[in-house]
């Protein structure tokens, strides 16, 4: 898996112009988090393709975009992925690294659950 | 101020002499506004020859031509224009009236989601929805189309904006402009390969044009002893006359062109990017060849052609830098002989004297008797591997063609913006040398760019330097007949006598060339 962060202008038609460089390219984004952040009138994307060659294939284009300020992929040690479960006992969130979450997924096998990634 | 006054003023801030359009029912305030102005509107019959127009007018002045459609239907026809200024990264900013942002979104009158349409066919695209983002809107559309990689801009223009107050203080907002993104770090690695190489070539595409480094790159080609190929974009960008310049390469183009890139060592690409039409099979495309790719725009480089040294910057600053860097280089003339030698037999001779007139023999006339200072434009078709061939582009010879996209209908209208580009910058600097336009088209291309004509004579100029050569032959034909297939249909007029010859290198059957291409 790899992550990709972006920081944007924050205004309507950016993730449609981010994303129509990846349905461009053919590449699937297994998970989006799109957020406010740090800076006023700005917005980090954080965006997972499967691997690191999808990943080379559209980080340029993504950086000659007018609204995109940032686009980096950003290192292994920094990708977090979390959770929410739904089972038998009720809603649970689950934070930690990729595999972690992955793993109590697998074993715990609830009824419905969401899992992004997320980097910082 | 009103905001179709402010729009007007901020494109006369841009230096705007002339636009192209159709007015329209959400438009009805901007075109008021418009009458008023000294810049100068052509009015067209399509939005598309609209699109064609800003186009041409962009490609020959260097300065961003600008359309206006109206909303819904006006939209939808300015996109085959814009998509090919878009392919042929041409600078142009597109305006569109748009309904009112009291109900965008609820399928109103002539309403289109135009900002969504045009977002993957341009550089960028914008929709003011404040009258207060105007200034700023237009100022940054403008800087956008003629920074960096050059390309169209859309700016979509609800109703109420053209008839809402705009302050001064608003309209005086300016933008800035961001530095050039330049990344040579390649540079080092680039001379020790064009250092070492034994058979060098350089091939030209249509940045080059843009950013008007043709005598650079020739000096270049003659440090390094290396022939030139060209890109049909980039013909005419560097002085066919030339003996180091090979023509155009790639699907439809000549023998010793393509000779030259497939077999040489190490090939150095400036402003072109790989386009299937030159590369062909992309995996087999320079497998034993060492590529130093360079281009302004950062996401070409490894796009097509991977695995590459890179140089990220405009090609006339690049160039120098490698003239810079390889002034001292050992000439090593041996390739380049044998160069000049294939491109002196892969010369075709079209000087025929036929009946019916063959359109080649129309190209060479053209060719010979056109001044140093006339504009060729072609759009898609046979036609337009003809004018590659056999019209040289020489001195201030300009060749405009729509490549990327190859729309057909084109032709006609590009050449009418050729016109006024020229003659607006004619007036600017007072040139006074004599020119002329013409354009090459196909039987089905004039027919559907018909009504163009209109706009020509509208334009108080005579479209008779036009010339059509027309045939229902086409490039299509051609890659057919390399893959072996025969037309159940015979053609117009069937050669008599001996079966006719294919020349390889055009590809054009003939019963009585003089002297056909060698290899």
């Amino acid at each position: 898996m790899e992550v990709l962060m972006l920081l944007v202008y924050d205004q309507p038609g950016v993730m449609q112009r981010v994303m129509g460089e990846f349905t461009r390219k053919r590449i699937n984004v297994e998970t989006i988090v799109v957020g406010k952040c740090e800076m006023p009138e700005r917005a980090r994307i954080v965006l997972s393709v499967e691997n690191a060659e999808k990943a080379m294939n559209v980080i340029e284009h993504l950086r000659s975009l007018q609204e995109v300020i940032e686009a980096d992929i950003v290192p292994a040690d920094r990708h977090e992925a979390y959770a929410i479960l739904l089972g038998k006992e009720g809603v649970c969130r689950v934070t930690g690294t990729a595999e972690e979450v992955e793993a109590l997924i697998k074993k715990t096998q609830p009824q419905r659950y969401i899992e992004a990634m997320n980097a910082i | 101020m009103k905001g179709a006054k402010a729009t007007i003023k901020l494109l006369e801030r841009q230096n705007v002499d002339v636009m192209f359009g159709i007015p329209g029912g959400v438009l009805l305030p901007f075109y008021d506004e418009l009458v008023q102005s000294d810049i100068r509107h052509i009015l067209v019959r399509h939005e598309q020859c609209a699109a064609h127009m800003a186009d041409g007018y962009a490609r020959v002045s260097k300065r961003p031509g600008v359309c206006v459609a109206t909303s819904g239907p006006g939209a939808t026809n300015l996109v085959t224009g814009v998509a090919t200024a878009f392919m042929d990264s041409s600078p142009i900013v597109a305006l569109t009236g748009q309904v009112a942002t009291g109900v965008l979104g609820n399928d109103a009158f002539q309403e289109a989601d135009s900002f969504s349409l045009m977002m993957p066919i341009t550089k960028h695209n914008f929709r003011v929805t404040d009258p207060k983002d105007l200034a700023e809107t237009v100022n940054k559309a403008f800087m956008i189309a003629t920074t960096g990689r050059y390309g169209p801009v859309h700016i979509d223009l609800p109703t109420d904006i053209f008839t809402s107050e705009v302050a001064e203080a608003d309209l005086a907002k300016t933008v800035r402009v961001p530095k050039l993104k330049r990344n040579l770090s390649g540079l080092l690695d680039a001379i020790k390969l064009l250092e070492s190489a034994e058979r060098p070539t350089i091939m030209v595409g249509g940045g080059v044009a843009w950013s008007r480094a043709g005598g650079e790159i020739t000096r270049l080609a003659e440090i390094l002893m290396a022939p030139i190929v060209t890109t049909l974009m980039a013909k005419g960008s560097v002085s066919e006359n030339h003996p180091l310049v090979l023509g155009v390469c790639g699907m439809h183009g000549r023998q010793v062109a393509n000779y030259a890139l497939n077999n040489c060592d190490v090939l150095l690409a400036i402003g072109t990017r790989f386009s299937d039409r030159v590369t062909g099979k992309l995996s087999e495309f320079g497998t034993k060849t060492k590529v130093v790719h360079v281009d302004i725009d950062s996401s070409e480089i490894g796009k097509n052609v991977k695995g590459r040294v890179g140089l990220v910057g405009d090609a006339w600053t690049v160039v120098n830098a490698l003239i810079a860097g390889l002034q001292k280089r050992k000439k090593k003339e041996t390739w380049m002989e044998r160069m000049k030698t294939l491109n002196k037999e892969c010369t075709c001779d079209y000087d025929l004297r036929s009946d019916p007139l063959k359109p080649q023999k129309v190209v060479h006339e053209l060719s010979r008797l056109l001044p140093d200072d006339a504009i060729v434009t072609t759009e898609v078709g046979q036609n337009q591997m003809w004018a590659s061939h056999f019209y040289k582009c020489h001195g201030k010879r300009m060749f405009i063609t729509s490549l990327g996209r190859r729309a057909s209908s084109s032709t006609s209208p590009g050449t009418a913006a050729s016109r006024w580009s020229h003659r607006s910058s004619r007036r600017q600097s007072r040139v006074t040398y004599p020119w002329s336009c013409a354009c090459s088209t196909t039987d089905g291309s004039a027919w559907s760019s018909s009504g163009r004509s209109t706009s020509t004579v509208r334009g108080t100029w005579p479209p008779s330097s036009a010339a059509r050569p027309t045939s229902s032959s086409s490039p299509r034909r051609t890659a057919q007949r390399r893959s072996g297939w025969r037309s159940t249909r015979r053609s117009p007029r069937p050669s008599r006598g001996q079966p006719s010859a294919m020349c390889p290198c055009c590809s054009t059957s003939s019963s009585t060339p003089r002297r056909m291409c060698s290899r």
